[in-house]
């Protein structure tokens, strides 16, 4: 239980930030993250007019409950919960306020309307009877809210999990499916499937990737037996941050100069310049093989595949 | 399709295999353990094994001995961290002898549990952090992954972030389509299985699990276009506050604030 110092005899109280020590938010803050239940005993001072200050306190109970669309508070003074005070609270709070000391339940009653149900500040009985009485009673209904505010105001730094209810994924998808990887061979011949990898491309498998050793080469897929019209290969070197294709510079490779080797089967070359090898096709066994890249960077590889109905140039 | 393509052919650790775990070191720091499950990867068993915390410019690296013999280090503060600057981490498993010094496997970007956290099943994508922004309330930073950033003078920032119904129906969309249009269009990849660790695939596959958004824009007759992207972009919005009944929820909370 957390308590807040005792507020300057005479003078309004207030919620003002420096009201809870730090070790105090720190604590409480780290309990209502993992859902408890964190209470503070609040002391002020009452004055009845023509009296001396007393001190008195009360107590606020806060608890984070996960699907509270609305915040919910409740007040309740000597064993009396007075139903009709709502403070606009937010979503997931949880408040109880509890009012113990007689001299504080008294100076409550006060103000209390004849059905028990309210604070108010312009009760008759009270308005005359107390010292700062209304900022006093008006300290205690805020007491919720502003002891939120307080716990809620963001630490310094970041935190990885706060929108994990609104944007997360199962760790299920993170994890790639196992793969079988055939014997790798650097330089295959025709015929043979010695890669390393074979992927299917996309949703529509005209193609396949092979990675190779530096290198890789675009095939047809086996079993389809329409040829695309057109293949348009760009490739660059991973880079840790931004796209890797908008960061190429030829000083990285150009793929119609060495070390770069372009091998082709069943494959006209209509475009080969830079970092981008626009293919035709000629026959469903059609391949074009690309080596020569720095087998110590991961490359990238990006492969549009237009097939013959196919009107528009798709980049 | 976009492939990456892995020459050395460097393994993933999977993410179950790791746990890592922070611990309260007095003064704001942290130290950490870390449990490490390597049998079955098919490493050699005399690879050095290396944990990595970091955080932006800040790294630090804890030698855990071999594959076969995992050693614990004796310091594991993490020192170099200022406080409440939460690191993320990497294991390295690193080839001796003919393969010195050669990547053999890695795990990256993984989260540490806090003290007394539970293992969750959920991966986060979109982290928050706090800083001075003057009077805006919030910024998003994707210079390496998406990072929502709030202004740390707002009240309640990280709740109002998480619940306030206002947010969600007025920041969350746009948030999401940067994010989406960074992924698409400036990073041009458009592929969930190119690799499920990078940041941009896990948006992408987020995307597709909400329900009415359309298949991404398919890439066999080329590359979808740039109208084709935004279209989907604004169908994969639109169907999160569908999912979130933004509107709806921002109605309610105006009538509650109302009444």
């Amino acid at each position: 239980m957390g308590r807040a110092p005792v507020l300057r005899k005479g003078e309004p109280p207030q919620w003002i930030p420096t009201i809870l020590p730090e070790l105090v938010l720190k604590a409480s803050r780290e309990a209502l993250e993992r859902d408890r239940r964190v209470t503070f005993e609040v002391p002020l001072w009452v004055t009845p007019k023509g009296g001396a200050p007393k001190c008195t306190s009360f107590l606020v109970s806060l608890q984070r409950e996960a699907g509270l669309k609305r915040g919910e508070a409740t007040f309740v003074r000597d064993g009396v919960t007075l139903s009709g005070i709502r403070p606009s609270l937010p979503p997931e709070l949880r408040a109880f306020l509890f009012v113990g000391d007689p001299l504080l339940s008294r100076f409550l009653g006060d103000c209390e309307n004849p059905a028990h149900t309210e604070w108010q500040e312009r009760s008759p009985k009270f308005k005359d009877a107390y010292e700062l009485g209304p900022s006093t009673l008006r300290f205690i209904k805020n007491a919720p809210r502003e002891l939120w505010d307080f716990l809620s105001r963001p630490a310094q730094g970041r935190d990885e999990e706060l929108l994990k209810e609104i944007f997360s994924i199962d760790a299920k998808e993170v994890e790639p499916e196992p793969k079988q990887e055939p014997s790798e061979s650097d330089e295959p011949g025709e015929g043979e499937s010695p890669d390393t990898m074979e992927e299917v491309a996309g949703t529509d498998p005209a193609v396949k990737i092979a990675r190779l050793m530096g290198g890789f080469r675009v095939k047809a897929a086996r079993g389809v037996s329409s040829v695309p019209e057109e293949i348009r290969i760009r490739a660059a070197y991973e880079v840790r941050r931004g796209n890797p294709f908008a960061r190429y510079s030829p000083f990285d490779f150009a793929l119609d100069e060495k070390p770069i080797i372009v091998m082709r089967h069943q494959v006209e070359i209509l475009e080969m310049k830079e970092n981008v090898l626009r293919i035709r096709p000629e026959g469903p066994a059609f391949s074009v093989t690309v080596k020569g890249f720095d087998a110590h960077r991961d490359l990238r590889v990006q492969i549009e595949v237009h097939q013959p109905s196919s009107s528009g140039d798709g980049s | 399709m976009i492939r990456r393509l892995n020459f050395t052919k460097r393994k993933k650790i999977p993410r179950q295999n790791i746990s890592i775990r922070l611990m309260q070191a007095g003064s704001g720091q942290f130290t950490f353990s870390a449990d490490l499950q390597l049998a079955g990867l098919g490493l050699p068993d005399n690879a050095w094994v290396f944990v990595e915390a970091y955080r932006a410019n800040i790294f630090m690296r804890f030698p855990y001995g071999e594959v076969h013999a995992l050693a614990t280090p004796e310091v594991h503060r993490l020192g170099q961290f200022p406080e409440k600057v939460l690191p993320l981490f990497r294991v390295k498993i690193v080839g001796r002898g003919a393969s010195e010094g050669l990547i053999l496997a890695v795990a990256d970007q993984l989260v540490p549990l806090k003290p007394e956290e539970e293992p969750g099943t959920r991966i986060s994508l979109l982290p928050v952090e706090y800083k001075d922004l003057g009077q805006r309330v919030w910024d998003l930073d994707i210079t390496s992954q998406p990072v929502l950033v709030l202004n740390q003078g707002l009240q309640r920032a990280g709740e109002v972030a998480r619940t306030e119904p206002s947010f969600l129906a007025l920041a969350y969309p746009e948030i999401f389509r940067r994010i989406l249009y960074a992924v698409l269009v400036e990073e041009e990849i458009d592929d969930p299985s190119m690799d499920p660790d990078m940041w941009q695939c896990q948006w992408l596959r987020f995307s597709q699990l909400i329900k009415g958004v359309p298949d991404l824009p398919k890439s066999s007759t080329g590359s979808p276009s740039k109208e084709d992207k935004l279209d989907w972009i604004t169908s994969a919005v639109e169907a999160f506050c569908e999912l979130h009944r933004a509107t709806a929820r921002l109605n309610e909370d105006l009538a509650q604030r109302r009444g």
